[in-house]
């Protein structure tokens, strides 16, 4: 235990007392008012001023009791409540917690109360008249409280003298036996989670599971879902209101309807059609124009024709057609539309000549190469000359995206075109109306100037790549569409809405159904839908009280078709779909299938899951071990990857700020980077888990996933005999790096900053509860956040230091901004810095231009300073070491990410009694040095994961 | 993922299809709404209307803007086309979108506000119109109206679900009369009515179902499930309120309907056609809010009384400082600042009551960029008129750090009787705008 170092103990909140009222907030505070809990009850005598002064009284008897501490008359109430609390957990608790109070009455007596008793007790927590009523939750967090600050040493506080470490640790066990037993009566009366529905990521992927169909989005028709704990997966907040049913009844009829627009008749399914879309012929694409166009800003991001490696000016000058059409289809397969820029509006090449006719599984093969471009005579030297073309000089990054109007984008992939003409394949599913963008994401992205502002200093604007001999270009040749593919799952989904009856298409996505036996062929699908849907096998009252639905509805006159399709409407908008059920006590089979399938694939259980628990088998033995085995190494496990850090690292706020124009022109529109950054996360979690990586990768590593992007956004080269492209690859970091583990990654800090600074708070903060599970209290009310300037004259730390002379902020910040002045090395997307940037020009004007085509503006300001020192008064001076100390105590990473997995995997915190059930779920994985996948293994195993 | 889900496959293409142009959030949509105590505040006494028009290629600054500030600030030469309502209206300046960026996609977001519209990750937000409707629609037929002039295809509009998802704009005033004005065929109606039904015994039956599941359940886990029976009640009387709607008379017919005006060189006759449909919408209380996108990016050279145009519009507005250019936008402009007078003058005289409907009606037009031939998305010209302001000023803000155009956004909420102090990027009400 390490007693005095802040950041190797458990979760909590350790705040000084007394300086604690700034920064009270509901459920924060100790609230002292709500734990006056004197109980005239347990005064047999009612004294009429014993009950008008509980202080007093509670005074009176410790006077009298002359030091033996255990008042008589209220020793009837401590004994009743231990009682009560020891006999909820009778069998399998040690015995201790039968022990007398004494030792706790004692230890507050003589330590505590010297402080915290009476008006002025110090954070208003007055423990002379707190009694243990431990079925109170506030009574109960205060306690827990208590014992925490105990247990860090941290009472009382500055140089005062401490309790001797044994009588200490005797109260903690005497204090930790009645918090154990309450919160496990707790538990087996009401279980630790709440029930609770399911949130909106696995509300799609369960229908997508039902339908078979992996491209159906749902997600975005569903409302916001509540958070709790830092998760979309716990009851308290996963509320249903009408907004929601009426929500989940369209997404309903949605899912179905595009089931029955995307089925495919078997005669459309023999063969699927392969078809060659030219850039040629793309409108979009081979847009040529004449003149300078004043929308394309002197010409420098026109599309031109590229033949092979080498222009066509005629073509160009409108003299020859734009292609030589399939008359010559040598020719015309090295016929290509080159770009030097990426996409910005209104410039957005696209194969618009293809709109996927339905949803479903596409192959797309594509044909692009780099090529460069000469100068343009007679013009500033960074105009392209679009005749002037010859073979490209290096692969370049194309990010592939599906579009539909208006401009809604979806990330199908990246390749890089090569310096010879190759092609890229993609299986993709594709939705009904999508078109396909290519973006060549490194080059420029901007609309230029229609002035080009000249400085003493040259153009404020050229291609950031323009080099005095040219700039490179691509060439996109054709897309190549093979689908939609008729496998099996492309008819799952009708064969379920409507099983082998005969279906006329009416329109899109209406259907007409002949049946001889409506009443039998209803029952027959409707058995079949709902055991589909549901997670435990439906009762006979169910199903026919759902085939009666479907009778009662056709009896009304609505035809057999809408009337089950209404049917299976209602089935999955009913309790049992929506709800995940869990009662009391040891999850049965069933809902151990669907925690478990819904902790490491956000989806409900598959077939094989079924199987084990429609069997009974998953209970038993080490099935449950192996069936998480089974689901980690499934690709569906990439699901739980996603969800899970989409909430606990906010990767999904990741494009939630862009990069401040002036100060970050080198971030600023780089879609490719975010995106980049997005990915790293992702594949570096799902690569701890496949090979078992210890916990401390959450804050060190010596490797990471990068592609070019980011190895250059980290400066960091790849080893010898390697070429970094658009793909991310796992890549060793040089033993100097400041960068290891999630910690330094971009994305992170990017969700720690906003687009133009970082806080040191706000990071820091960010950091410490997520990263190393140390709670931080909310900011007090009417304090305004500080604001870093970004004219350059003051650092944030500057105006810190001014805050933190306050001992009210200091108590708080001295525990909240460590991790975050650790992390000022790095700006707000994550780029290694030594100075601050700030507005206004440099001294001598910069070189450099950013991914808008413009002449950087900002000017390097004060040095960043990344020394700071832990709570406990260990000094660093900068990331690096600070990941040292804090690899100190690997046991108090790894209990973090375990904490944050009961969260995800639960629906339900750890509370004060589930502390033993993880320490003993870290003794588990404590050989593996706490690998994630075997504290995933050890908590599915455990007391936590195996009852509600 | 075009529109909401609804019961289409029980109707014919041409009612789906025009029910789907139609933009009218039809009942399953329409009920995402309300805290039921939210809606009685707004059904008071006094109806209050909100109209959004956007015109995406915005108005040239220079003749928009005013450069004296305050109450007695002189009109611009743009807003002097408007100096019989100078006393009904407040321009602004100094306001924007914060972090709505990229151009013309920021049209999308002019209701929203949702940041960086051109970015690959973007997803759209819930509209200023669909919030509002969440509360109010159900107190009339239609809960909104989301309509478009010159919108190719009907894809764009101002109008988005609180899930991000576009709802597409009508363009027809015809059709928009007719759902107005005119009972739809026996077909249409029991379609209609069927797809209500079917949703409202849906809910009944899992509501049915759900009580006689046979739990082990705690308290907390009770109160969950009651959560869920009370959220599923309360959509079954939404439909229901939805279906009276069916037998609610509509109001009688007034003036001749409308013939549609097919070419696009009549922006101009469009934009004043659709103005005429919205405040026949609002005296007949057919809605209380309306979203108009004046859509310029492919309208070619325009036609209107008066006028000289050469260049199609989007050409016009990068007019380069071009004097030629800059001439024919003046007249373009000065049109719309015309036919903005005579919406207002139209919702002067219309009567409700007391009041005239121009006081219950608040009219925002603006663009999602402030200068067209840069594409900035900042400083933005807006005006606001109507709806029980004080009005007759310029609020001049920071043009270089501008003021949250959300903020008055928050303004709208309020004033339509919304207890809501935050509307995305809101940091309050709008500075300087005060109630009559």
């Amino acid at each position: 235990m390490s007693s005095r170092r802040g950041w190797g103990t458990h979760p909590m909140t350790r705040t000084r007392p007394g300086q604690r009222a700034i920064c009270r907030r509901p459920g924060h505070g100790h609230g002292s008012r709500n734990f006056s809990t004197f109980d005239p009850k347990c005064d047999p005598s009612g004294a009429e001023g014993a009950r008008s002064s509980p202080r007093r009284h509670y005074k009176e008897k410790t006077v009298r009791s002359g030091g033996t501490l255990l008042d008589m008359r209220c020793a009837p109430l401590w004994l009743r409540l231990f009682v009560l609390a020891a006999a909820c957990v009778a069998a399998g608790q040690p015995s201790r917690a039968a022990e007398p109070p004494s030792r706790i009455r004692a230890f507050v007596e003589e330590h505590c109360l010297d402080c915290h008793e009476g008006d002025t007790a110090k954070a208003k927590l007055d423990l002379g008249t707190l009694g243990l009523h431990l079925g109170d939750p506030k009574a109960f967090e205060t306690w827990v409280k208590v014992y925490d600050r105990v247990r860090a040493g941290e009472m009382p506080p500055g140089k005062g003298r401490r309790p001797p470490r044994a009588q200490a640790d005797s109260f903690l066990v005497a204090l930790a036996d009645p918090l154990i037993a309450t919160d496990l009566a707790r538990q087996a009366e009401q279980g630790r989670a709440t029930r609770r529905r399911l949130n909106r990521y696995e509300y799609e992927n369960a229908l997508r599971d039902v339908f078979n169909a992996p491209w159906l989005q749902i997600k975005d028709l569903l409302p916001e879902d509540g958070e709790a704990h830092r998760f979309n997966k716990v009851g308290e907040a996963l509320d249903v209101s009408h907004v929601q049913m009426s929500q989940y009844l369209s997404a309903a009829e949605f899912a179905m309807k595009e089931i029955i627009a995307a089925e495919l008749d078997p005669i459309d399914g023999a063969k699927p059609p392969v078809t060659r879309y030219y850039a040629r012929e793309q409108r979009s694409m081979a847009r040529f124009p004449r003149a300078e166009s004043e929308w394309h800003s002197g010409s420098i991001r026109n599309a031109f024709p590229v033949l092979g490696f080498e222009g066509q000016p005629d073509v160009r000058a409108r003299k020859s057609p734009v292609t030589v059409g399939a008359a010559d289809p040598v020719k015309r397969d090295l016929e290509g539309v080159g770009f030097v820029h990426g996409t910005y509006e209104p410039v957005e090449p696209k194969f618009e000549k293809f709109k996927a006719p339905r949803s479903g599984r596409y192959k797309l093969t594509i044909m692009a190469h780099s090529i460069w471009l000469g100068p343009r005579e007679g013009v500033d030297w960074w105009h392209p000359d679009f005749d002037k073309i010859s073979k490209g000089r290096r692969a370049e990054p194309i990010t592939l995206y599906a579009e539909r109007p208006p401009t809604l984008l979806r990330r199908l992939g990246a390749f890089d075109a090569g310096v010879e003409p190759q092609v890229a394949e993609f299986d993709v599913y594709l939705l009904e109306g999508e078109t396909i963008r290519p973006d060549a994401s490194r080059f420029f992205r901007s609309r230029p100037p229609r002035s080009n502002r000249k400085r003493p200093h040259g153009s404020e604007f050229h291609n950031p790549l323009g080099q005095r001999d040219g700039q490179p270009g691509v060439s996109f040749r054709w897309l190549q569409v093979e689908g939609p593919i008729a496998d099996d799952k492309a008819i799952a989904g009708r064969k379920l809405l409507f099983g082998d009856l005969p279906v006329k298409k009416l329109g899109r996505d209406r259907a007409e159904v002949v049946t001889t036996d409506p009443a039998g062929d209803a029952q027959k699908l409707i058995t079949a839908f709902v055991q589909q849907a549901y997670r435990r096998p439906p009762s006979e009252k169910d199903l026919k009280f759902f085939t009666n639905f479907a009778n009662k509805t056709m009896a009304s006159g609505v035809p057999f078709a809408e009337a089950v399709m209404a049917t299976y409407a209602a089935v999955l908008c009913s309790e049992p779909f929506i709800y995940l059920d869990e009662e009391p006590g040891e999850l049965d089979d069933w809902a151990l299938a669907s925690r478990l399938s819904h902790f490491l694939w956000n989806s409900p259980p598959d077939a094989i899951l079924r199987g084990k628990a429609g069997r009974k088998e998953l209970s038993r033995g080490d099935e449950l071990r192996v069936q998480s085995q089974r689901l980690l190494d499934d690709p569906r496990s990439r699901r739980f990857v996603d969800a899970f850090l989409d909430y606990w690292l906010d990767l999904r706020k990741v494009g939630g700020t862009s990069p401040d124009a002036v100060l970050y022109p080198d971030y600023n529109l780089d879609d490719h980077l975010v995106e980049s950054a997005l990915q790293e996360p992702q594949l570096f979690f799902a690569e701890m888990l496949r090979k078992d990586l210890p916990a401390s990768h959450v804050v060190a590593s010596d490797f990471t996933f990068a592609n070019e992007r980011l190895a250059r956004h980290y400066g960091i080269a790849p080893p010898r005999g390697i070429t970094l492209g658009s793909q991310l690859v796992r890549l060793p970091l040089p033993a100097n790096s400041q960068r290891g583990g999630l910690l330094t990654q971009a994305a992170v800090l990017k969700v720690t900053a906003n687009g133009t600074t970082t806080s040191p708070v706000i990071r820091g903060a960010w950091i410490s509860e997520r990263l190393l599970g140390m709670p931080v209290p909310p900011p007090p009310p009417g304090v305004p956040a500080i604001e870093p300037d970004i004219r350059g004259a003051h650092t944030i730390r500057d105006q810190l230091a001014k805050h933190r002379a306050d001992p009210l902020c200091a108590s708080c910040h001295i525990k909240i901004d460590p991790a975050g002045f650790a992390l000022e090395s790095f700006d707000i997307f994550g780029g290694l810095r030594k100075t601050y940037r700030a507005m206004g020009d440099p001294d001598v004007p910069s070189e450099q231009f950013g991914v808008d085509g413009l002449r950087y503006e900002f000017h390097s300001a004060l040095p960043v300073d990344s020394t700071g020192q832990l709570p406990d008064g260990r000094p660093f001076k900068d990331v690096t070491m600070f990941r040292t100390l804090l690899l100190r105590n690997e046991r108090q990473i790894a209990r973090n990410l375990v904490n944050q997995l009961i969260v995800f995997a639960t629906g339900a915190p750890v509370t004060f009694g589930d502390r033993p059930a993880v320490e003993s779920i870290l003794d588990r994985a404590r050989n593996s040095r706490y690998g994630v996948r075997s504290l995933i293994l050890a908590a599915v195993d455990s007391r936590l994961f195996r009852t509600k | 993922m075009k529109t909401r889900s609804s019961w289409s496959a029980t109707m014919h293409p041409s009612r789906r299809q025009f029910l789907r142009a139609a933009g009218v959030f039809l009942p399953l949509p329409a009920l995402t709404s309300a805290l039921p105590r939210q809606a009685r505040a707004a059904r008071g006494p006094t109806p209050r209307r909100f109209l959004a028009i956007c015109n995406n290629l915005s108005v040239v600054p220079t003749g928009f803007f005013p450069s004296e500030t305050g109450r007695g600030y002189a009109l611009s030469p743009y807003l002097q086309e408007l100096a019989a309502h100078r006393d009904a209206f407040t321009v602004f300046s100094g306001v924007s979108h914060p972090d709505v960026d990229g151009g013309h996609p920021a049209d999308n977001c002019f209701l929203t506000a949702a940041p960086h519209p051109a970015s690959g990750g973007f997803r759209n937000r819930v509209s200023l119109d669909q919030f509002a409707a969440q509360h109010i629609g159900q107190l009339t037929r239609f809960p909104s109206l989301t309509l478009g002039v010159n919108q190719d295809g009907g894809q764009r509009s101002l109008s988005w679900t609180p899930g991000g998802v576009l709802i597409p704009c009508e363009q027809r005033p015809s059709a928009l009369y007719a759902r107005m004005f005119l009972r739809g065929d026996a077909e249409d109606i029991r379609q209609q009515l069927q797809r209500l039904d079917l949703g409202r015994s849906v809910m009944d039956a899992v509501a049915e179902q759900a009580k006689g599941l046979d739990r082990k359940l705690g308290v907390r886990d009770k109160e969950k499930l009651d959560q869920y029976f009370t959220a599923v009640r309360d959509l079954e009387a939404r439909l229901v309120k939805a279906r009276s709607w069916e037998d609610v008379p509509r109001p009688p017919a007034r003036g001749k309907p409308p013939i549609d005006i097919t070419n696009n060189k009549q922006f101009m006759a469009k934009t004043k056609l659709m103005y005429d449909m919205t405040r026949l919408a609002f005296q007949t209380d057919s809605t209380r809010l309306v979203t108009i996108m004046l859509d310029g990016v492919s309208t070619p050279p325009m036609d209107f009384e008066g006028a000289e145009i050469k260049d199609a519009y989007h050409n016009l507005s990068h007019h380069g400082h071009s004097e030629d250019k800059l001439a024919q936008l003046a007249q373009i402009d000065r049109q719309h600042m015309k036919l903005l007078g005579g919406l207002f003058t139209s919702l002067q005289a219309a009567k409700e009551g007391e009041e005239s409907l121009l006081d219950r009606t608040m009219v925002l037009f603006g663009s999602n960029m402030g200068d067209a031939n840069s594409h900035v998305t900042t400083n933005l010209p807006i005006l606001f008129a109507g709806g029980g302001f004080k009005h007759g000023q310029h609020l001049a803000f920071d043009r270089e750090h501008n003021y949250p155009l959300p903020n008055l956004f928050v303004s709208v909420l309020q004033r339509l009787g919304l207890n809501i102090e935050k509307f995305a990027s809101s940091t309050g009400t709008m500075r300087g705008l005060e109630m009559v």
